[in-house]
């Protein structure tokens, strides 16, 4: 199964502000954070570098050993070097230099209340980076591998001056200077420090971002290296330090919870209004069909009326005129019905509501026979047949009585 | 103006809103099934009056036709006075025509009802069966439109070959 890739959307610190960049492609420069935030576009993951002003960067000589150790050992001297609880620091940490007794790491730490500001804005737009990691450490993946290089550039209103061996920070000092005055004033002492701080100074060449132009004089007075100007520098994926706080961290997931929730209770009440929408449609066919069949009954009504109209008059006249209902006829039907010679009727009422008729039999028997005949007969079947059982008479012949309604 | 609510807040909105969407819901869906019961049978029964109702119209020329038949058939009343003699003396002609002894006829006047003018005639009989079948018999055909509105048949006690009846009948006329 093909999985999509989502693309990866960088802000990075630059002098005149904040650059969104999407993989390698820079789309935007916005002077704040706030409105660099709001520049990214929808969905994708999210970078962020930190400039290095609110960090506290640390070049570490430990004792060599395996990297778990070095973290433990680099947490342990966060704690004793950095006025805050474990928890609340954001740090990270690269090798690099490794030698038989000795291991040399850059380490980049921060107060989680230090991020507050940066954390702020991410807050308000509701998005949270999946990484955080400093800005040099970008400009050091962007310079030649195997060297040893001086890099001096801004970010925002800071100048920063930072040694890279070999692609990795190896030293960084966000200077108080912001000018090129004050640069070569502080300058001379910053080398002074990285030379006690046993870092590399043999630089194969120096790297000047186009905010720091007019201190090539200074720098070549300290350096034989060439200088050079320090290309755009576009995001980069092997910075090798996460700094992304615990805070942000949770709230990042807690975001992705919510979208997820958000998507189900989006497709909750898809699927609702898809029943209610479906209901009522039903609803409403039901009720046209309903209307339809009324309006077809009504348009027959007429008709309809006419019709019976003509059935009432007919069968009103129908003791006249239907020779069914006629006296002989019922006459014929109940004679038909008589099981022997023996039973005969003595007496036969007709009235439009009922007929009755009464007779004698020699048996009740044959007057129940008789009875029984009367209502199997599919020509009376119309009737309402009923007979009260046979009274015996002194003659011993069985009277009978049958009442029908038709 | 707005403030976030606290997670007790939102737990408490949530089992609000869940109890307002269950009860909407089962609204809903009460309502939906009772119209929905209440128009399939609207429809059934409406279907089933088509039905019935196309099966009656598929008879409306037989109908026709026997609306024809009484409008042509169904006698007139010309005289009201003489109606009721007329009756009497066809009566008179067949009872004597099958020997069927006629007593005590009386005629009564003529009864305006809904769908004909009734001119009624009772009279009682005495004869044996077989006359009195006859006499029945050509008493009622369809083109005379006599109708016996009651009639009272009896085995004379004394002699069993005798039958004693009382009729009323009526010859209905169309209506005026």
């Amino acid at each position: 199964m093909k999985r999509t890739i989502d693309a990866l959307y960088s802000i990075l610190p630059q002098a005149e502000g904040w650059a969104v960049w999407s993989e390698s492609q820079r789309l935007h420069i916005a002077p704040t954070l706030t409105e660099a935030v709001a520049l990214l576009p929808l969905g994708g993951r999210l970078q962020f570098a930190l400039p290095c002003h609110p960090l506290i960067l640390e070049r570490l000589r430990l004792p060599a050993t395996e990297r778990d150790e070095l973290a433990g050992m680099v947490q342990l001297q966060w704690e004793k070097a950095l006025p805050f609880a474990p928890e609340e620091i954001a740090g990270d940490f690269v090798v690099v230099a490794t030698g038989e007794t000795e291991t040399v790491v850059w380490s980049a730490a921060a107060a989680q209340n230090s991020l507050q500001e940066f954390g702020d804005v991410w807050s308000k737009a509701n998005r949270w980076p999946e990484r955080v990691e400093p800005y040099i450490c970008h400009i050091a993946a962007a310079c030649p591998i195997g060297e040893t290089v001086l890099v001096i550039y801004a970010e925002q209103e800071h100048w920063v001056v930072a040694i890279v061996e070999d692609r990795r920070p190896s030293w960084v000092h966000v200077m108080s200077a912001s000018d090129a005055e004050g640069f070569a004033a502080e300058f001379p002492s910053l080398m002074l420090t990285v030379g006690l701080d046993r870092v590399p100074t043999d630089f194969r060449r120096v790297l000047l971002s186009a905010e720091v132009l007019g201190c090539e004089e200074t720098l070549r007075s300290a350096s034989q290296a060439p200088v050079e100007a320090l290309p755009l520098v576009a995001p980069s994926a092997e910075a090798g330090i996460n700094l992304l706080p615990t805070y942000w961290r949770a709230s990042a997931r807690h975001h992705r919870q919510g979208e997820v929730w958000k998507k189900r209770a989006i497709f909750a009440a898809a699927v609702y209004l898809f029943f209610m929408i479906a209901g009522a449609t039903d609803l409403f066919l039901l009720q046209r069909q309903a209307s339809s069949v009324e309006k077809e009954l009504s348009a027959q009504r007429p008709t309809l009326a006419l019709l019976q109209s003509r059935q009432a008059r007919f069968n009103a006249l129908s003791a006249a005129i239907d020779a069914r209902r006629y006296t002989v006829e019922l006459l014929y039907l109940l004679n038909r019905c008589l099981p022997e010679d023996t039973v005969r009727f003595t007496e036969f009422d007709q009235m439009p509501q009922q007929w009755r008729i009464v007779g004698e039999a020699p048996s009740a028997t044959l007057a129940i026979e008789y009875l029984s005949r009367l209502k199997r007969d599919p020509d009376l079947s119309g009737n309402e047949i009923s007979a009260d059982p046979p009274r015996l008479l002194a003659n011993e012949r069985a009277q009978f009585q049958v009442i029908g309604k038709p | 103006m707005s403030r976030t609510l606290s997670s007790r807040e939102k737990i408490l909105a949530v089992i609000v809103a869940g109890i307002v969407l269950l009860g909407g819901t089962y609204m809903l869906i009460d309502s939906y099934t009772s119209k929905r019961s209440a128009l399939t049978s609207r429809v059934a029964s409406g279907k089933k009056q088509l039905r019935s109702l196309h099966e009656m119209l598929g008879q409306s020329a037989l109908w026709e036709q026997r609306e024809q038949w009484l409008q042509a058939k169904q006698p007139h009343m010309e005289n009201a006075d003489t109606a009721g003699v007329q009756l009497h003396d066809g009566v008179r002609e067949l009872a004597r025509r099958y020997a069927v002894l006629l007593e005590n006829p009386t005629i009564r006047t003529p009864e305006h009802r809904s769908e004909c003018i009734a001119v009624a005639l009772e009279f009682e009989t005495k004869s044996p069966w077989s006359p009195l079948v006859e006499f029945l018999e050509a008493l009622q055909t369809p083109e005379q439109f006599v109708a016996i509105e009651s009639v009272n048949l009896k085995i004379d006690p004394a002699d069993a070959t005798q039958v004693h009846g009382r009729f009323k009948i009526a010859r209905w006329y169309a209506p005026k």
